[in-house]
């Protein structure tokens, strides 16, 4: 139910075809599911002309022998974010930032010229990291500076990272959820073709983008009928969806893609970890996967980082 | 039901009782009575057109025993007040020689007149009475002590005198009157107007089914203070201090000889053989002696060591021969003319203390039957063998007298093993009884635990009943009274009517505002076949008027079927009930109220029953609403250090947030005292401040659970395995405990001293400063950073007035891990 509730992204059309505007960003505590459960939580909208992501952080309540909880992520919707999966994941010096308090004040809106965005300052034991999230007004993707705060009282020793995406769909069969073997993930990035493995596969510096894709959930689009069995046997999801990643600085990456629901990236950073940039790009238009691959190539700044 | 309705009906049946001034003999908001042939005779027409035609009459010269008390000018001087309160006029009281004066006369007492009419009162059940017409009047007749010629004649002999007359009087101004007696001062009695008393004739006698009855203790703990009466003034009026002879209006006494009870004193016996007190108190296998000679709490006897029984017999017959002048043990009135009591301490004894015990152990005292055979079973037959020792003793040295034990803590259970000498009487405590009596699965292993002691006693019956009400919950504080009566009901057989029931009400402060359920369990106690709900219903309309009466009635009935439904089911001490309840008890409170006129007598009464609600009510509101506090531990940086020792406070606590505090029993932030808390860790240890706005007063003379003191309870991590308890007092003492609670809960650990742990008192600048330290070492376990633990912290104001407060709404019981809050350790920085 939680994966059916609210749509994670919605994008207006297609980006190729959509034109820029001012970025909009609100920093509310909003609606939220089961807010009896949670000790505290924010949601943050971002959104301009050509993107919109809706995210979250709470914190869960401490219930029976579960200690509290943080979540940060993307808010549910059609590609199946929900509790199972959120969009990343983020543990300094061993410690998960789920484990961490986060109250009003470690949370604010942040702007730079007409970059706008949230920056949510974590402390991991005394090793303080601030993750800004933010969109530009000329790109349709969620950008992210994850980075060391300057007040930082301990060290940062190591940084591990994982982007988690949701390529095409959560697809049903029978009205149940599939979680697993159906799909056939790939992964495109500038200088490489990934197909599914049941281990990490590691991915090089160069593999600066990742287009995550798969040829039986194309993104074919189609228009829903009343006979479900046909609408699940004709749905071809949403579409790739695309993770952007400069990480040459990690001391290790990798790529987890088996035939799953999900497809991540994950990044290990050492000591000297100063900041990792990555974007995220998603969109509730459906896209075949040839049309997404030709949006990108045209429009390469969008997709770009800029530091 | 409908309320309006009710409403109507009972103004039609008010208007009704006032018109009629009926009475009914068999009145079922009364106890039942046995009647007898009644007299030939026409009407006595005792009041006409409010004019009283009578007098009462006294034969004070048949009160011959000095030793008991004289109750017929109190008897005689009630029945006429309670004619006062009905007519107006108070007829006079006189002695039966002017008798002749009068058209009619109530003789109250024995008295020539009552001897010729046949009423012997000798003859009646003990403590019992008689009422019966005649032409010219009523013989109201008691069993009292002050007229039998054996009450007190041999020395030692305790028992209270028995006031049948008094009991009698009481009984005809309720039955014929319509008076009730709910409570002491002017507005607790309840007498309707009575303009015409015509009495037709009858006779009918009643008696108590038990000799001993009642909570008199708790009703002197009501009034035992200045604070007080003078809490209980604006609701009933001034009222003289520590007076309890309104216990008698509800029937409670006794005549039954006292014993059973804890039984000696640790502290006199102790001081009385000072070379004897490891043969007396218990040294377990890890050199703990079981001794503490500050407090009740702590001594446990040496039940082992068989030398006990001729310390026991020493101190006995100096007590004996000196006809209980010399009382070396503290023996009280618990060693008298018939008995020889026993009973152990307000101590448990955990069975990983005495497991191993070589004695025990050669002599296979406990056994893995014991264990299982209750949770409290496991030392029965290590009591069993020292029951029948001590009994064997008391008879070759004091024949004809018996042993009377107090079966309690571990040795609640009956032993199997050893068979008790007809010499032995029980005293048995039951923790279910009486709050469990409507739960089928409490009854059978109360039945059980009954029976195996009847059976040890031979199939006699049991002498003495110990029931308890909680101290935790008011709502079943407000209704336990009314589940007394179940007692005798499920189990009379087994009951010795010679003994009875004490109901220990757990503290006796709230007495009076559950005036009603207490009146309850007395009544119960007179008679078990009383109805307790026709009793108690019939009171409402009396007591409040026929508006707010019914609004009261259904708050009754609905708080009662809830606590049958919710609490009677349920393992916590206090039952959580559904919200839908508390609103409805709220509003029918509130409905009453609007009912009463200010400034009535009604309205004065209805203060008085409604005080404790508002609060009660909150409380399960915060209860319902209740979820673990989080308190985030301050880390320590690498450059900050706390030192438990000197009166510095470090710098950093600046920097640690305060933990929030609140009345463990009810939620309720507010507090009158304030304390402020700070918690702090690095990886060695958790540290602590406190700093309190008041002066404990330490006092070395009492122990720490009588000192104001701090305790704190740690289950590390959130899975409630292991509870550990550190406690701390102001003058210096401390105490420590653990218990595991997974996979299976074991006894406390009272060997368990926390190594490590360590604190600090001190004054300044008039405020009560503690700190202390607590090495994670101690716990096998350091926390995880953001880790959490479950965590109850309690600070203990124990002078007055005292206030408790906490960090955790345990309802008051502070091991209830359950509702434990949590503290997390956080991050550097944070």
């Amino acid at each position: 139910m939680n994966c059916k509730c609210i749509l994670a992204v919605i994008v207006a059309g297609l980006a190729a075809v959509l034109s820029a505007g001012p970025v909009n960003v609100e920093l509310k505590k909003g609606a939220m599911y089961r807010p009896d459960t949670k000790l505290f939580w924010r949601n943050m909208n971002f959104s301009n002309g050509l993107g919109r992501y809706m995210m979250s952080i709470s914190v869960a309540k401490p219930v029976n022998n579960k200690p509290q909880t943080a979540t940060l992520g993307f808010n549910g919707g059609g590609f199946g974010f929900c509790d199972k999966a959120r969009a990343f994941d983020l543990t300094v010096n061993g410690i998960s930032y789920k484990d961490l308090n986060f109250s009003a004040e470690n949370i604010s809106l942040w702007s730079e010229g007409e970059n706008k965005g949230v920056e949510i300052k974590m402390n991991f034991d005394g090793a303080k990291v601030v993750a800004r999230f933010y969109m530009r007004p000329d790109s349709g993707v969620l950008w992210c500076r994850l980075y060391t705060a300057a007040d930082t009282v301990e060290p940062v020793q190591s940084v591990k990272f994982s982007a988690v995406c949701i390529p095409s769909t959560l697809a049903k069969i029978n009205g149940q959820v599939q979680f697993h073997k159906i799909y056939q993930r790939k992964v495109k990035t500038p200088v490489k073709e990934y197909s599914a493995k049941h281990s990490h596969q590691k991915i090089a510096p160069l593999d600066s983008s990742f287009i995550f894709y798969d040829t039986l959930y194309d993104g074919t689009p189609f228009t829903p009928t009343k006979d479900k069995a046909a609408n699940e046997k004709n749905d071809k999801g949403f579409g790739p969806c695309m993770f952007i990643s400069d990480h040459k600085s990690a001391t290790k990456s990798e790529l987890v893609l088996r035939n799953d629901w999900t497809v991540s990236v994950m990044q290990t950073f050492g000591n000297d970890f100063k900041e990792y940039n990555f974007g995220y790009y998603n969109t509730a238009v459906r896209t075949k996967n040839d049309v997404f691959f030709k949006n990108v190539e045209t429009n390469k700044a969008a997709f770009t980082l800029k530091k | 039901m409908n309320i309006m309705k009710s409403v109507c009906f009972s103004l039609l049946a008010f208007c009704i009782a006032f018109a009629a001034q009926g009475y009914d003999l068999n009145n079922k908001a009364l106890t039942p009575v046995t009647h007898k042939k009644a007299p030939n005779h026409a009407p006595v027409k005792l009041v006409e057109n409010g004019e009283l035609r009578f007098a009462i009459a006294v034969d004070q010269s048949a009160e011959f025993n000095r030793k008991a008390k004289k109750c017929f000018n109190r008897a005689a001087n009630s029945l006429a007040d309670a004619f006062l309160l009905c007519t107006g006029k108070r007829p006079p009281v006189i002695s039966t020689a002017d008798a002749g004066k009068y058209p009619f006369v109530i003789y109250v007492g024995a008295s020539k007149e009552a001897r010729k009419a046949g009423i012997d009162p000798m003859k009646l059940p003990e403590q019992g009475f008689m009422i019966q017409t005649f032409s010219k009047g009523v013989y109201i007749v008691g069993h009292d002590s002050s007229v039998d010629p054996n009450y007190k004649k041999e020395p030692l002999d305790f028992r209270d005198s028995a006031i049948g007359t008094f009991y009698a009087a009481c009984d005809f101004a309720e039955r014929i009157l319509g008076v009730r007696y709910f409570y002491p001062g002017k507005y607790g009695t309840y007498a309707p107007a009575v303009k015409n008393l015509e009495l037709k004739p009858f006779a009918y006698v009643d008696y108590p089914r038990f000799l001993a009855r009642g909570f008199a203790w708790y009703m002197y703990v009501s009034f035992e203070s200045d604070a007080m009466m003078k809490y209980w003034e604006p609701y009933m009026g001034k009222l003289p201090k520590r007076n309890t002879s309104f216990a008698s209006y509800w029937r409670m006494g006794s005549t039954a000889q006292p014993g059973g009870e804890h039984c000696p004193r640790p502290e006199k016996i102790a001081a009385a053989y000072p070379d004897k007190i490891k043969t007396l108190f218990y040294t377990s296998s890890t050199g703990k002696l079981w001794f503490n000679p500050k407090a009740h709490i702590g001594n446990y006897y040496n039940v082992l060591d068989l030398g006990f029984i001729d310390v026991y017999m020493d101190a006995l017959k100096k007590f004996y021969d000196s006809k209980g002048k010399v009382d070396v043990a503290g023996f009280g009135r618990g060693v008298n003319r018939d008995y020889i009591s026993f009973g152990v301490c307000d101590t448990y004894m955990p069975l990983s203390e005495i497991i191993t015990d070589p004695t025990v152990r050669k002599l296979g005292l406990i056994t893995k039957q014991d264990i299982d055979s209750d949770p409290d079973g496991a030392m029965r037959n290590v009591y069993g063998r020292f029951y029948k020792h001590l009994a064997d003793n008391i008879q070759k040295n004091f024949p004809g007298k018996k042993l009377f034990l107090l079966a309690y803590y571990n040795t609640k259970c009956a032993p199997d093993r050893w068979k008790l000498p007809e010499n032995v009487e029980i005293y048995l405590c039951d923790g279910r009884l009486p709050l469990k009596t409507r739960s089928k699965e409490a009854m059978k292993k109360s039945e059980q635990l009954i029976k195996s002691w009847s059976a040890a006693l031979g199939n006699r019956p049991i002498m003495r009943f110990w029931l308890y009400n909680t101290r935790m919950n008011p709502f079943a504080r407000a209704v336990a009274g009314e589940f007394v009566g179940d007692v005798p009901r499920l189990f009379g057989k087994y009951m010795n009517p010679k003994g009875g029931m004490f109901f220990d009400l757990n503290g006796g402060k709230d007495f009076w505002h559950y005036y009603y359920s207490l009146y309850a369990a007395c009544r119960s106690q007179w008679n078990p076949a009383w109805d307790v709900d026709a009793g108690i219903d019939e009171h409402w309309n009396l007591f409040y008027g026929p508006k707010a009466g019914p609004y009261l009635k259904e708050f009754h009935r609905i708080l009662k079927k809830a606590y049958i439904d919710y609490a009677v089911p349920s393992e916590d001490a206090v039952a959580i009930y559904p919200l839908t309840v508390i609103d409805q008890l709220d509003k029918l409170l509130k409905q009453a109220e609007k009912q009463l006129k200010p400034g009535s007598v009604e309205m004065r009464r209805f203060r008085l029953f409604a005080q404790p609600w508002p609060k009660n009510l909150q409380t399960m509101r915060n209860r319902v609403a209740y979820e673990a506090p989080t308190h985030n531990v301050y880390r320590l940086l690498s450059s900050e250090r706390f030192n438990v020792k000197g009166n510095n406070i470090e710098n950093f606590w600046k920097k640690a947030k305060v933990m929030p505090l609140l009345d463990p029993r009810t939620g309720i932030k507010k507090m009158t005292y304030p304390s402020v808390v700070k918690l702090a860790w690095d990886n060695n240890a958790l540290y602590g401040l406190v700093e309190s706005s008041f002066d404990p007063a330490p006092d070395k003379k009492r122990d720490i659970w009588h000192n104001s003191s701090f305790e704190i309870f740690f289950s590390p991590g959130l899975n409630k395995e292991i509870k550990y308890q550190l406690a701390f007092d102001a003058v210096g003492q401390r105490y420590s405990s653990m218990q595991r609670l997974l996979p299976i809960p074991q006894p406390e650990d009272l060997t368990w001293k926390a190594p490590g742990f360590m604190f600090n008192n001190f004054m300044k600048n008039g405020k009560w400063y503690a700190k202390f330290q607590i090495p994670f070492a101690m716990f096998g376990k350091k926390p995880r950073v953001y880790e959490s633990w479950n965590f109850n912290f309690v600070r203990n104001k124990l002078t007055n007035p005292r206030e408790i407060v906490g960090n955790s709404m345990t309802m008051g019981n502070h091991h209830n891990t359950t509702l434990y809050g949590i503290i997390k350790f956080a991050g550097k920085g944070e």
